[in-house]
């Protein structure tokens, strides 16, 4: 599946907001590599910083930052030394797009698709107006829809053209990486199927990498060869999908697979009690301990870090550490 | 089925929404958003309603609750008509039928606390003269909700809960006038994956000790399997599938269901190496829709009947109901 | 999820919690400081000088008769750097003269008073006042003793009524004589004007200087047996008391002690009353819409277009014109602001909450709805408006009253500062008289609009970011 090229790595990322009534420690220790047709599938509840993940990848941040800091190793270069500009022109879009969660909503009313679409590759490029156009129209169609949508406004569009037109807008630049971020969470059933399709598609279409960004783990499987499951602001279990799906270890992982309700066995669901921690004042040790069913002393008094339980395959859980 | 133990009976129910086209037009139009719908509900059972954005599976239910006075039709409570009744003669059907919402944040007055809230349908019924009373079955409410310690709820106001424990209150709320009804319209969309079945459980375990009769809407076929006795299929405003829920997942019929199965995602690691095959297109818009099949236009099946009349509900197996012409001889 | 927040993160834990929420903005602090200044301000003006006892004292002129005219207030000694006069008055009561019975059985009668004089300017204004019963209008007979002794006649004046008053400034051949005698003793002429009060109250020098020390007045008369003679002289300063003096020697410390309350009273008043009965009308409107919004939309439609100003100048000069008028008229043309659109438009949009179905779901009638469900969440943004609101109906009593339409009565900053303009304080650089009344308005709208900012940002979370 993956070429084994890494294009992505991101170690020790850490990013804090600040807010009137503290810091927030949105991410902590995120660590992780994503090789040439990887799709990391980034999964956790609302609240886990899984969407301020693919903001600081791309640098979309807000004002009240209080921390960024880490490395993120873009094609083994270092692009957290970067300044803004340099970012802007060399990673962000040209490198890196993006599609954000309810970008069907974010298209201007009073713009065309089609030029909407060509946008960044004027803006980053330099490409004369008209052979942006003609591009964004290709890629239009290349989503599966008409060429002539490119000339229609955002709201003669249906929810579902206009999230394939957000996929279109992210891939005019040619990136190497694109950042799905819930890409499909308000869509209907049938309409978000055809979208994974065509997510698939061109993937390889492209030899794309995807981080996606979800909550929904049976939507992540569609997708993903990577799991990272994140609780908390941390990232508590990384793994293949393969390994992940049929063992996984964290219990909150395991928790999390256990919840989701299938067509295809006669499983009952199972719920994880408790709700997720505040991220100003986390709990002390290993952030899932209070509503951890295995917890002992240890995992309230010390934090574990992340222990390989496998072939590319780490756990951050004092169950699989020496401790036990 | 005797009719004695029937809650609610719908009869070709309909719900039309008036557009006027311009200022001065005296032309309207309607948007079928619930066009034809039968079925009945016994006690203490639950149904489904599973459709997706735009099926009318809300418009149903708030029709069901007359919070919308319907255009067609009957619907009958405990053998009672209440499809035209005044809204002022309704205040003991608010008592027998209640709502939970999607969207628990939206669900409460952030002025009032939790126990304020769930004291207002008790004043506004006067069941409980007593204010001690009244406390009491606040508090029974919320431990019926497992909102426990209580005292530790009650005084809070809805910003300082979290999502799942707000729609416990919804929950709690709803059951507090003792209904025979309750309206769950995705009480669990909203929420993050682990609390939902917890949710669903919670609902499920109170209809069952209660008898209550529940409406279950969701967009997700997934869930609908542990929490329900039946499932409608909506689409587009009309039901295109009624059965058992066991059956509807087991033996779907209708293209439409076939679909829904395959599209709605499954987790395992095999997946990503194959495509679904799912029609392609959207519902079609309500205003003044032709007469014929509504899936008909993404049918992979569809033949020239689908396009030119609308089918009615064929019995294909026993007590398995789909509206679709491929069922016509069976 | 494309869900309308609601400006939440506000919270009414009660009374005392937004008010420890307000006092954590240093603006705040300060705006309610000096709201609790003008509040005790008020009470205490209320207590000691009642209203109709202000309001008499305010339209007689009798009353101020012993303060100067026009005088600044005492404290504009710290820009001068000098001590400026205040009113001295000199009683001379009968019993204290010193009669001697005369042939013709009247009786020769003296007196001589002495008073300090320390000040390093001159009076403004010297009167006497007398108070005498008698048969036959006696003759009176002045001299002033300087502090060096030297004695000049002034006058002789024959009463014209018991209650006689001889305004020595304005005496012209006192003021010739005066300026004789100066030149004599100068030996030339002077190089100021010798007014009546510098004649007798400067040195014998070229240049118009104070001779401090202890002058005396002397008093001869001719009196019929049974006469009395009482009288007062009063050397009028040119400072008084906190905030000075008007052109009828009105203190106008009571004007502006009185003007709080009143514009307090008329600016609360009128901001709730038409804020509340505002929101009551937009509630209205946008909860029943149909043909109850229609009207209203049409009523404050064309009330926008209607001149706000002009009708009130015309209503105030048509009928009898009292505070309570002036304030109904202002209200109701108010209420029918472009605000009910704003507020029409909030509960057309609460209507759509859940939590508005959730309750008719569970049988709330419209009005509980719109009592303890659409009222309380849209009172919060109202209220800063409101607070923010009142230095606009304050100035607006003021510009009223500086028109000249405002409640003829009462004593009001606005009335201060219309009677400063028609006396042309500006121009007589009387400064104090418009600077006084307008800083209590600047004081007044300085302490609403504070609090108004804070309660804004404590309503409207955007705003803590300013």
């Amino acid at each position: 599946m993956s070429s084994g090229k890494t294009v992505l790595s991101v170690r020790d990322l850490k990013l804090y907001y600040r807010t009137r009534k503290g810091v927030v420690k949105a991410l902590e220790e995120i660590n992780f590599d994503l090789e040439k047709e990887d799709v990391l599938a980034v999964v956790g509840e609302s609240g886990c910083g899984k969407s301020t993940l693919a903001r600081a990848l791309v640098r979309v941040l807000p004002r009240n930052i209080h921390t960024y800091e880490g490395k993120v190793f873009l094609n083994g270069r270092n692009v957290m030394e970067l300044d803004e500009e340099a970012f802007r022109r060399e990673v962000r879009w040209k490198k890196i797009s993006i599609v954000f969660q309810g970008a069907m909503n974010s298209f201007n009313p009073v713009y065309k698709i089609g030029q909407q679409v060509a946008e960044p590759l004027v803006i980053h490029d330099n490409v004369e107006k008209k052979e942006a156009l003609k591009k964004a129209r290709q890629l239009i169609e290349l989503m599966g829809m008409p060429g002539v949508f490119a000339e229609r406004y955002p709201f003669e569009l249906s929810g579902g053209m206009k999230q394939r037109a957000a996929i279109a807008m992210a891939l005019i630049t040619n990136p190497e990486i694109v950042i799905l971020d819930e890409p499909t969470s308000a869509l209907d059933v049938l309409t978000q199927a055809n979208i994974i399709n065509l997510l698939k598609r061109i993937k390889n279409e492209f030899r794309l990498s995807y981080i996606f960004i979800t909550h929904d783990l049976g939507l992540a499987s569609e997708l993903a060869n990577k799991v990272a499951v994140i609780y908390a602001g941390k990232i508590v279990e990384l793994s293949s999908a393969d390994v992940f799906y049929t063992e996984p270890k964290h219990p909150y992982s395991r928790g999390l697979i256990a919840s989701v309700p299938t067509l295809t066995t006669d499983r009952k669901p199972e719920f994880i009690s408790g709700a997720p921690p505040s991220l100003i004042d986390p709990p002390s040790g290993c952030r899932f301990h209070p509503r951890c069913r295995f917890a002992w002393d240890k995992c309230s008094a010390e934090e574990p870090g992340m222990i390989k339980v496998g072939e590319d395959h780490l756990v951050r859980c004092w169950l699989y550490g020496d401790g036990k | 089925m005797n009719s004695d133990t029937r809650l609610l009976e719908l009869e070709d129910l309909r719900k039309w929404f008036e557009i006027r086209r311009g200022f001065l037009s005296s032309r309207v139009n309607y948007v079928k958003a619930v066009d034809g719908v039968t079925f009945s509900l016994e006690e203490g059972k639950a149904v489904s309603l599973v459709g997706e954005s735009g099926s009318g599976k809300t418009t149903l239910g708030k029709t069901i609750l007359r919070l919308y006075e319907p255009n067609g039709g009957r619907i009958l409570f405990q053998g009672k008509d209440i499809t035209h009744t005044k809204v002022k003669d309704l205040k003991w059907y608010r008592r027998m039928a209640s709502l939970v919402q999607q969207d628990p944040f939206g669900a409460f007055a952030s002025h009032f606390t939790v126990f304020r809230a769930l004291e207002e349908p008790l004043l506004i019924h006067n069941t409980v003269k007593s204010r001690e009373e009244r406390a009491e079955r606040v508090f029974k409410a919320l431990e019926e909700v497992r909102l426990t310690p209580v005292e530790d709820f009650a005084y809070k106001y809805p910003h300082m809960l979290s999502g799942g424990q707000l729609q416990r209150v919804a929950i709690a709320r709803a059951i507090i006038l003792e209904p025979r009804l309750i309206v769950a319209d995705e009480p669990v969309s909203m929420l993050d994956a682990s609390v939902r079945i917890e949710i669903l459980t919670l609902l499920r375990r109170l209809q069952e000790r209660l008898r209550l009769g529940v409406i279950y809407i969701t967009h997700d076929l997934a869930t609908t399997r542990f929490f329900s006795e039946s499932a409608l299929i909506m689409y587009a405003g009309h039901v295109m599938e009624k059965a058992s829920t066991r059956e509807v997942l087991r033996n779907p019929l209708h293209p439409y269901t076939k679909a829904l199965l395959i599209a709605t995602p499954d987790p395992n690691p095999q997946n990503r190496s194959r495509f679904k095959e799912v029609p392609p297109g959207e519902p079609p818009a309500l205003v003044d829709p032709p007469k014929n099949c509504r899936f008909s236009p993404r049918c992979p099946r569809a033949f020239d009947k689908c396009f030119k009349e609308e089918p009615p509900e064929f019995e294909a197996a026993p007590g398995h109901w789909v509206k679709c012409w491929l069922y016509e001889r069976s | 999820m494309g869900r309308l927040k609601m400006s939440s993160s506000k919270r009414v834990g009660g009374l005392k919690g937004v008010l420890h929420e307000v006092l954590s903005y240093k603006s705040a602090v300060i705006g309610v400081a000096i709201l609790l200044f003008l509040i005790v301000l008020s009470v205490y003006t209320m207590v000691t000088i009642p209203l109709p006892e202000a309001i008499q004292a305010w339209r007689s002129s009798e009353a101020w008769s012993r303060n100067p005219r026009n005088a600044q207030p005492e404290w504009v000694e710290i820009f001068y750097g000098k001590k400026l006069p205040r009113t001295i008055i000199v009683p001379l009561k009968d019993a204290d003269a010193t009669k001697v019975l005369l042939e013709d059985g009247r009786l020769a009668a003296s007196w001589t008073v002495y008073f300090n004089y320390e000040y390093d300017d001159f009076p403004s204004e010297i009167v006497m006042f007398f108070n005498s019963s008698y048969s036959e209008k006696p003759a009176v007979e002045f001299y002033w003793i300087r502090p060096d002794g030297e004695e000049v006649f002034l006058k002789k004046h024959v009463l014209r009524r018991p209650d006689d008053r001889l305004y020595l400034s304005n005496d012209l051949s006192l003021e010739l004589r005066l300026e004789g005698l100066f030149e004599n003793k100068v030996g030339g002429k002077p190089s100021f004007m010798v007014t009546v009060e510098k004649g007798l109250f400067a040195e014998y020098s070229l240049d118009p200087r104070v001779l401090k020390g202890r002058y005396g007045i002397r008093f001869e008369t001719t009196l019929e047996k049974n006469d009395v003679l009482n009288a007062e002289v009063v050397i009028y300063g040119s400072v008084y008391g906190l905030a000075g003096t008007d052109h009828l020697r009105r203190p106008l410390l009571i004007g502006l002690l009185w003007g709080t309350p009143i514009a307090m009273s008329f600016g609360l008043t009128s901001a709730i009353l038409t804020t509340v009965l505002s929101l009551i009308i937009g509630t209205i409107s946008g909860w029943y819409g149909g043909k109850i919004d229609l009207v209203i939309q049409r009523i404050v439609e064309i009330n926008a277009v209607l001149p706000f100003l002009p009708i009130l100048i015309m209503l105030t000069t048509f009928y009898r014109i009292d505070l309570l008028i002036i304030l109904l008229s202002v209200v109701v043309l108010s209420i029918f602001s472009l605000g009910i659109k704003g507020t029409r438009i909030l509960v057309m949009q609460i209507k759509s909450y859940p939590y508005i179905e959730a309750a008719q779901a569970y049988g709330a009638s419209n009005m509980r709805l719109i009592l303890f469900y659409v009222i309380p969440k849209i009172l919060p943004p109202v209220v800063p408006g409101m607070i923010s609101s009142v230095p606009g109906f304050v100035f607006l009593e003021a510009g009223l009253s500086y028109l000249g339409l405002g409640d003829p009565f009462l004593p009001t900053w606005g009335k201060i500062i219309n009677d400063a303009q028609t006396n042309g304080a500006f121009y007589k650089g009387m400064y104090y008289w418009v600077l006084e009344p307008a800083f209590m308005l600047i004081l007044t709208s300085i302490a609403f609009a504070l609090i108004g900012m804070a309660l804004e940002k404590i309503v409207n979370p955007k705003l803590k970011e300013l």
